[in-house]
């Protein structure tokens, strides 16, 4: 165990000096298996990993996803969502807050990525919020914590990664994903009413409009709401595979964003696939030097040392208090690394450990994205708090940060409400077996 | 000399990658769209993926490399910048240097190993040693790039290529 928490220990330290996480993890899992198994076990297992990462049909989604995704935020669909959800919910007290997280979930729903939602989002809900008055800090801290949604509405690149690693089914992974991510937008409005019912001056009532005009604003979104419910109702009924789902859902994106008058020039079209580009190599690079370290903690026996302790017949651990413990882990690493980070230094790890409790992994996939989720909004690193500033940089960061505060709380219930009502993620999914 | 001919390079393996992204997605709709209207679905869908997917990874490693845009952990960034620039980023491309030239070896390794057992893909019974040959030569491209994040510093897209 001392050597793999000493190869934990220098991917920190490698981490925090710069080394990209992709090359600090395979230098250390290198030269650790090359001190356990020599040169010829380091270069076979290395390029077997590669091989088997490289061209594994699975991951395949992540690249068509992005792509997809690439495609939409393009068509500048997101003024639509906004436009939309602020026509429903406008009128209401912190209404457009409100609309500010209903539109976050709609672009997520076709992004799937965190970042982009938030970066997105900024440019989008920031000038409405302004022009009538909310208060700063419920402005960026409801963006930041609504761009977290990217990675539980499905599609989702680190629930792809997850199901990777633990040979879970991707398409009911992102099926679990529907309803705590639905569950998370009602937690985040609840917030929000709360928030302006204490204090309504942070979030007063904006424009006022009628049914048919409330109608009439949300055409431009119902492609988007097509497309979501063929990609994901093609996995659900099991007619699509995940991967089939994604080159359909992107194909479709194409056709939606050349419709909207985008993506009809080789200048746009280079920059939607530069960027499904250039994030497939680096996610598939991190990939699988991540699982060349993984193998290496593997050899030294740890995991299978984790399992002693966990089962042991003299008072081993809970089911319960392993996964607690698991997340407060992924709450710290969150302090540090980003998602593909935490998946791939923590679940090979205690991916044995669970299997011997019996931990359902669909559900534990589910919270391990809370989680993730919770680290996108904490200090210090708190990336999506940071994507906000980067673009709405007169807030100071310290107010967004306090901004963030209630929806970290509204996570937490929902990490609780998904601790002890499993079904919330499991239910979806069953349903599809 | 060497920033127009890497230029190129970075340029041309955008180019493979979008083009192969774009045949997975129109093969894999094709072989839905047969599936369901005609019941003939197509030979070996699943199999190119795969093997489209191994030539984007390794294509889009040529963009990435050159972009220093590989996912760091940026929390003492700013500190160390400041205070040891040129030992940070001098730590930086090293890391570049070590990481592709160990990846270019572990490739040339696999690609021989392809040539000696005459390995095939499963279906359409593809030699793979031709697989080997082009992720090898993507990731040595990847190499070739260094240089130019080492010059121009790991700025996300600072030679960003579209």
């Amino acid at each position: 165990m001392l050597a793999s928490l000493t190869a934990f220990a220098a991917v920190l330290v490698l981490s925090l000096l710069g080394v990209p996480l992709a090359f600090s993890t395979l230098f250390v899992g290198g030269i650790g298996i090359l001190w356990l198994r020599g040169f010829d076990a380091t270069a076979g297992l290395t390029g077997q990993w590669i091989l088997e990462v490289s061209m594994n049909y699975g991951l395949s989604v992540i690249p068509l996803f992005i792509l997809m995704g690439a495609f939409i935020h393009r068509s500048k669909i997101s003024e639509d969502l906004y436009e939309a959800s602020n026509a429903w919910l406008g009128h209401l007290k912190g209404g457009l807050a409100m609309a500010t997280v209903f539109a976050c979930a709609g672009f997520a729903a076709v992004c799937g990525s965190s970042l982009a939602t938030a970066a997105t989002m900024s440019r989008v809900a920031m000038p409405p919020m302004r022009k009538y008055g909310y208060n700063d800090g419920l402005s960026t801290g409801t963006i930041a914590a609504g761009g977290t949604l990217g990675i539980m509405i499905p599609p989702s690149v680190p629930m792809v990664i997850y199901a990777i690693i633990v040979s879970a089914d991707i398409g009911a992974l992102f099926i679990a994903g529907i309803v705590p991510g639905l569950m998370l937008v009602s937690l985040f409005i609840l917030a929000i009413a709360v928030l302006v019912r204490l204090r309504p001056e942070l979030g007063p009532v904006g424009e006022k409009i009628t049914v048919s005009e409330r109608f009439r604003r949300s055409l431009g979104v119902y492609p988007v709401i097509g497309l979501f419910v063929i990609v994901l109702g093609g996995i659900y009924t099991g007619i699509f595979t995940p991967t089939e789902s994604a080159a359909v859902g992107a194909f479709g994106a194409y056709v939606f964003a050349v419709s909207r008058g985008y993506m009809r020039t080789l200048k746009e079209l280079a920059a939607a696939f530069g960027e499904a580009v250039r994030t497939t190599a680096m996610i598939f690079t991190i990939l699988f030097c991540g699982l060349v370290l993984a193998q290496f903690v593997n050899l030294t026996g740890m995991p299978f040392q984790l399992v002693d302790l966990v089962v042991a017949e003299d008072g081993g651990i809970s089911a319960t208090t392993l996964i607690i413990g698991i997340c407060i882990i992924c709450v710290i690493m969150g302090m540090i690394f980003e998602s593909l980070g935490i998946l791939l230094l923590v679940v090979p790890v205690f991916l044995p450990s669970l299997e011997a409790l019996d931990v359902d992994m669909i559900w534990f996939g589910i919270i391990i994205i809370v989680v993730i989720e919770l680290g996108l909004i904490s200090p210090p690193i708190g990336m999506n708090v940071f994507t906000v500033k980067a673009v709405v940089s007169d807030v100071p960061l310290m107010r967004i940060f306090a901004g963030v505060l209630p929806f970290i709380a509204a996570m937490l219930i929902g990490l609780i409400l998904l601790f002890f009502v499993p079904e919330i993620a499991t239910f979806m999914p069953n349903l599809m077996r | 000399m060497y920033e127009k001919l890497a230029e190129r390079i970075a340029h041309f393996s955008l180019g493979v990658a979008s083009v192969c992204i774009a045949v997975m997605i129109l093969l894999t709709v094709a072989d839905v769209f047969m599936r369901y209207v005609f019941s003939a679905p197509l030979a070996g869908t699943g199999e190119h993926t795969q093997l489209l997917l191994a030539v984007v990874v390794f294509s889009g490693l040529v963009l990435v490399t050159r972009e220093g845009s590989h996912i760091m952990v940026s929390l003492f960034e700013p500190t160390l910048l400041r205070v040891m620039p040129k030992v940070y980023n001098g730590l930086r491309s090293l890391a570049y240097l070590l990481g592709m030239l160990f990846i270019v070896f572990v490739l040339i390794e696999v690609s021989l190993e392809m040539i000696e057992f005459e390995e095939e893909s499963e279906v359409m019974e593809y030699p793979l040693v031709y697989l080997g040959v082009v992720m090898t030569i993507f990731a040595a491209f990847g190499l070739f790039q260094v240089w130019h994040v080492t010059k121009h510093g790991a700025s996300g897209h600072s030679g960003e290529v579209d």
